[in-house]
């Protein structure tokens, strides 16, 4: 096993502690369980930050080349954008759900470990690698914690107060809204930008670009619901879910569709 | 009629339902294989299924008629709906309205109303300075004994949703025009041949060599392709295309797609023959591939096979045959070790696959995705902020202030703002 599966693996119990914790401190409120899942978050987020930073070191560029190297970037960005935009407003079920996210991508990115001296695809050799798939992944990060606010939402939607739920939505909208145009620019207009360089053509209706389109649709169509229609709860709530279960599959999709995109 | 047709292009609902469909197409698009032919479907796919994406055109959705009208319908709803919009927006941003009623105040989003120990020009002065401070623009105006203060921030992200949904009508013209006056076509090219290039008289692009890089541990890390370009006959360009880095040349684009090994242009393999120990008993031998030859001396027919992974198969005089896989550089013997055979000539030259594009409409797709990343920004990052003061005198050198605002976005952080407002004027009191 290399250093940085050793690494993930000892995250993901650290993690999976934090998620447990958090569970703990709402059914049992207390001072001693808020911070304790607080710190094993932190320190399963210094963890990935060293095995990101490892693994960058071994195959010597930025870890944005294959699917691993995606879910290990997109994990610690959920990480990274929870803790510095959302930690103060997330009631603890939708921390927990992050958190549960962020198992889900690093046991996605253990699934699809690769050597980091595997060969790199030459057309991966360019500057647009680092805007295209940097600002894809951290516009998907705000889709996950906006996923993570839907999903209690919805569950909670008959035992929850309004205020409550009005909260959640409100959180839910704000993470979409953060993250569509950070997607926007990322997948859609510096992917297109990249590709034309590339590939000779902005659109190729490549399986992986045509799903990331798809993602961008449904939260096109989440934005006008909420912002032109002024759709709350449960509908909204349920878009973005979707949303977000396409935002996977089309990660993963590319290993299943092949196209353009078949190296990750 | 009119109005109903106006009705539905402008609907935000009807809007909503075209782009769901074009999202379900898309994903059909995405997982069902395009471009295969009807019995490819009914193998992979079964009967009933195969019969159904083919008929319905599931197999070629973006090219599809119906895939085409829906793009084409999206794009005229959303001019009709940014054209609907966009009076209203300027009206909001540029607008410079001063309110004098004091109940309007108390409908907007937030309001407050104080008393200061200042007398009302001086509270009025104060407010505009306020606002200023947070990157407000203010205005004052004075009607009788009344002063009013407008003060507006970021009136340009009204706009937002217009540059956003503007930017779908500059990717469709740049789509036309590149179905209008584009083109895109691939050449196939050996090392050493040319082409011309399509759309220029006399630009010929000749190929000189192709080169597969490998960094120092072994790994492939790039592929360029030396070509010179030439004009008119004379040379007036020699460089290399790889991946990322094409040829750029009058508005042509050249790139490198992909590369093989010319296994067609082979008609036969050269070989040398050697005995046991070695030694060459048949130095130089042209076996042309299906077409068996008496090897002399040697008493056996020898026949070169496969260009792919070459072999020579050996037809003995007593009838047995054996096949003898030919390595470069390598003496490789039959069963018997009697007999060894090395190809000196076989290994095929490399084909390129150059493709060359033109594309018209290239800045109608850059001014496109420019207004769209700048649009999703401005329509979702910012806000359009204003306040409205309305301050009055009060006996005993004291005015009234009642004030009152709205944001296009984000009320909640207005709220905050709003209040740092209102303590900040508090002060005067």
């Amino acid at each position: 096993m290399s250093s940085v599966e050793t690494i993930l693996y000892a995250v993901l119990p650290v993690y999976f502690l934090a998620v447990v914790f958090l569970g703990f401190g709402t059914v049992v409120p207390g001072k001693k369980a808020g911070k304790a899942w607080f710190y094993l978050l932190l320190t399963g987020f210094l963890l990935h930050t060293a095995a990101l930073v490892l693994r960058t070191i071994l195959s010597g560029d930025v870890p944005f080349t294959d699917l691993f190297e995606y879910c290990l970037f997109m994990g610690w960005a959920v990480a990274l954008v929870y803790l510095v935009f959302f930690r103060r407003d997330l009631p603890r079920p939708v921390s927990a759900m992050v958190v549960l996210v962020l198992i889900l991508l690093v046991g996605l990115a253990l699934f699809y470990y690769s050597d980091p001296m595997s060969a790199k695809m030459p057309a991966l050799k360019s500057n647009w690698l680092y805007v295209h798939v940097s600002l894809a992944a951290l516009g998907e990060t705000f889709f996950a914690i906006a996923f993570a606010a839907s999903l209690i939402l919805l569950i909670k939607r008959n035992t929850a107060g309004s205020e409550y739920l009005g909260r959640l939505d409100s959180i839910a909208y704000r993470a979409v809204s953060m993250g569509f145009p950070i997607f926007t620019a990322g997948a859609m207009v510096a992917g297109a930008i990249w590709a034309k360089r590339a590939w000779g053509a902005y659109w190729s209706w490549d399986p992986k670009e045509t799903m990331s389109l798809v993602v961008w649709l449904i939260y096109a169509i989440y934005l006008h619901m909420r912002l032109v229609r002024g759709m709350k709860g449960a509908p909204a709530a349920i878009v973005v879910i979707v949303g977000f279960i396409m935002t996977l599959l089309t990660i993963s999709g590319s290993m299943l569709l092949g196209g353009l995109h078949s190296y990750g | 009629m009119q109005r109903a047709i106006i009705g539905f292009l402008t609907s935000a609902r009807a809007g909503i339902v075209v782009m769901a469909v074009l999202a379900v197409l898309s994903l059909l698009g995405a997982i069902i294989p395009q471009g295969g032919t009807h019995e490819a479907y009914v193998q992979v796919f079964g009967s009933a299924r195969g019969d159904l994406i083919w008929y319905t055109g599931l197999g070629d959705v973006y090219r599809s008629a119906y895939y085409s009208g829906l793009l084409l319908l999206l794009c005229v709803m959303v001019l009709a709906c940014a054209l609907k919009r966009l009076p209203g927006q300027v009206r909001q941003a540029a607008r410079r309205e001063f309110i004098s009623d004091e109940n309007r105040l108390g409908k907007m989003q937030c309001h407050a109303a104080l008393e200061l120990d200042v007398d009302a020009e001086e509270a009025a002065l104060h407010a505009a300075d306020i606002c200023r401070k947070r990157l407000y623009r203010a205005w004052t105006r004075r009607r009788n004994d009344v002063f009013m203060v407008l003060a507006s921030r970021t009136a340009f992200a009204r706009y937002g949703s217009f540059l956003l949904h503007v930017s779908f009508i500059f990717l469709l013209a740049g789509g036309v025009a590149f179905t209008r006056f584009g083109y895109r076509s691939l050449e196939d090219v050996p090392v050493g041949g040319e082409f011309d290039l399509p759309g220029l008289s006399g630009v010929t692009v000749i190929v000189d060599d192709f080169e597969v890089v490998h960094d120092e541990f072994g790994r492939v890390s790039d592929y360029v392709c030396s070509v010179m370009l030439t004009d008119s006959g004379r040379p007036v360009l020699v460089r290399g295309i790889s991946p990322n880095h094409p040829l750029e040349y009058r508005g042509r684009e050249v790139f490198l797609v992909s590369y093989d090994q010319d296994f067609e242009s082979l008609q036969g393999l050269v070989v040398s023959v050697h005995d046991r120990s070695g030694k060459a008993i048949v130095p130089v031998l042209y076996l042309p591939f299906g077409s068996p030859l008496d090897v002399p001396g040697a008493n056996l027919v020898l026949e070169a096979v496969d260009a792919v992974a070459p072999f020579v198969r050996i037809d003995y005089p007593a009838g047995e045959i054996e096949d003898v896989r030919l390595e470069p550089e390598t003496v490789t013997f039959n069963d018997d070790g009697n007999l060894g055979f090395s190809v000196i000539h076989g290994v095929p030259s490399v084909i390129v696959a150059l493709e060359v594009v033109r594309e018209p409409g290239e800045w109608l797709v850059v001014a496109g995705l420019a207004l769209l990343t700048v649009g999703s920004f401005v329509c979702l990052y910012l806000s359009h902020r204003r306040i409205w003061f309305i301050v009055k005198s009060l006996p005993g050198r004291k005015a009234r202030v009642v004030f009152g605002g709205g944001t296009s976005r984000n009320v909640d952080s207005f709220r905050g703002e709003f209040e740092h407002v209102r303590r900040t004027l508090d002060e005067l009191s």
